[in-house]
């Protein structure tokens, strides 16, 4: 069906990327789309290792609740994929193998998408981020499939290479952030400050302690997060 | 997968000349490569000469002695690395004859009694070639000078690279140091309005005007606050 159309897409972003145009080229949904998985996402990585993700497929849709959870437990393909510089694949989530690896995630309640592929974005021997796919399915990926990501995970680098710092800054008072590419958990990190100077912890402790709220009550982060912000909900210090 | 040491240890060389680390030493990566043909073929010694239009330079070799040869060469303008350089040849091993009289002496002073080279190529332009000093029969056969082209190859390649992975790179620091800020400038947005209860938009701005007073930089001193270290002159803004 689609081969030609994910050539001619292909082929639109490299030329794109020449061109200097940033992730806001390339529509996440079509590149999901072409790639054969349900979900999209791309992060890059802060200074600290830390992933944040920039751009992807919309958070409402299937694979960003397994995103997140990797981050709030600190686990998982992507975050292996940031680690070690090398493709992670789960083809299977629910079976035996993907539950040695990946204890707490895989026990967790909310993992949907049964089949993950995360991609390091590679620059020489630094790795820039990881571009990751989820699929609701499960079952290998396929030669074809992953070359196609990898095709796909080599011009996204060069896009987002093409992101103008001031992209991530703060947006100016009047200015809306871009949709397409922008810091996607905000939020997190300003309800990090907010706990941190209520419960008089550090900030990477508060976000320690939001993550594990968000998991044990089994909610997105990002929600979480709006309701410490708006004190409606007030974290004691002790899970 | 691989049948023998030896193949596991050529993969292991062709990977080190490639991984190189964006703004690397362009001196190590060839100094490297004559270490890693002393390791892999049967050879004495190796060095790396260029070419710059018809003039030949001694680069780097894996020891004193080939540094002496090449360097030899090129004092005495004769040699085979001469000549190979010069037709923009490779050189199949080549015993020193009478051909480079004064060359072959000093040589088989070292015991050193026949010469090969390989073409050190750019994907555009030759750029010099990697010399190997041989001792003794039987010389380097068909599948040695192959090896010995595709580690010259390999750092060639790496050596075209460096320009284009040293600017993405520089880009891509930028892009984290972006981010960094960003992130640090969030969280001190939120311990403002946790510590003085004033909203999101109230917080960017006391954060602008405090920077814009010290004189600091805004990342600095919401680094600062991030940390739980609130200046007391975070004045409402008028």
């Amino acid at each position: 069906m689609s081969r030609d159309e994910l050539t001619r897409f292909l082929t639109r972003l490299r030329r794109a990327a020449d061109d200097g145009r940033d992730l806001s080229a390339a529509s996440a949904a079509t590149a999901a789309r072409l790639l054969s998985v349900q979900g999209l996402t791309l992060s890059l990585r802060a200074t600290s290792g830390a992933l944040e993700p920039l751009w992807g497929t919309s958070t409402d849709e299937h694979a960003p609740g397994l995103e997140e959870l990797q981050y709030t437990l600190g686990e998982g393909p992507t975050v292996d994929a940031a680690r070690t510089g090398h493709t992670v694949i789960a083809a299977d989530l629910t079976d035996r193998a993907a539950a040695e690896r990946w204890p707490v995630l895989t026990a967790a309640p909310t993992s949907s998408p049964h089949a993950v592929i995360a991609v390091p974005l590679r620059l020489g021997v630094v790795t820039a981020g990881v571009l990751t796919g989820y699929r609701t399915t499960p079952g290998p990926f396929t030669p074809t499939q992953r070359l196609d990501l990898d095709a796909f995970a080599r011009i996204a680098l060069n896009l987002l290479l093409n992101t103008p710092p001031r992209t991530l800054a703060v947006p100016r008072p009047g200015t809306a952030p871009r949709p397409d590419v922008s810091l996607r958990r905000a939020q997190v990190h300003r309800a990090a400050g907010f706990l941190s100077s209520r419960l008089d912890i550090t900030v990477e402790d508060a976000l320690l302690r939001l993550r594990a709220h968000a998991f044990s009550h089994d909610r997105p982060l990002a929600d979480v997060a709006r309701d410490v912000l708006a004190d409606r909900l007030h974290l004691t210090p002790d899970v | 997968m691989f049948n023998t040491e030896r193949e596991a240890h050529i993969a292991q060389a062709v990977l080190d000349l490639a991984h190189r680390p964006a703004g690397f030493d362009p001196l190590e990566l060839l100094h490297d490569v004559t270490a890693q043909a002393v390791a892999l073929l049967p050879v004495r010694g190796a060095s790396i000469t260029v070419l710059d239009q018809d003039a030949v330079s001694y680069v780097t070799a894996s020891d004193e002695v080939c540094r002496q040869l090449t360097e030899d060469q090129i004092d005495l303008d004769e040699g085979p690395c001469l000549d190979s350089a010069r037709t923009r040849q490779p050189l199949e091993p080549t015993v020193l004859t009478e051909r480079w009289p004064r060359f072959a002496y000093r040589a088989q002073a070292e015991g050193v009694t026949a010469v090969a080279a390989v073409s050190l190529r750019l994907p555009q332009m030759l750029l010099g070639a990697l010399n190997l000093f041989l001792t003794r029969p039987p010389y380097l056969g068909g599948p040695d000078m192959q090896l010995a082209q595709t580690l010259a190859d390999t750092t060639g390649t790496t050596l075209a690279h460096r320009h284009e992975l040293a600017d993405k790179d520089t880009v891509l620091t930028q892009l984290q140091t972006a981010l960094d800020s960003r992130l640090v400038i969030e969280q001190a947005k939120g311990v403002l309005a946790g510590r003085l209860g004033i909203d999101m938009d109230e917080a960017l701005a006391r954060l602008r005007a405090t920077a814009r007073s010290r004189r600091q930089k805004l990342t600095d001193l919401a680094a600062r606050i991030a940390c739980g270290n609130v200046p007391g002159d975070l004045h409402p803004t008028r």
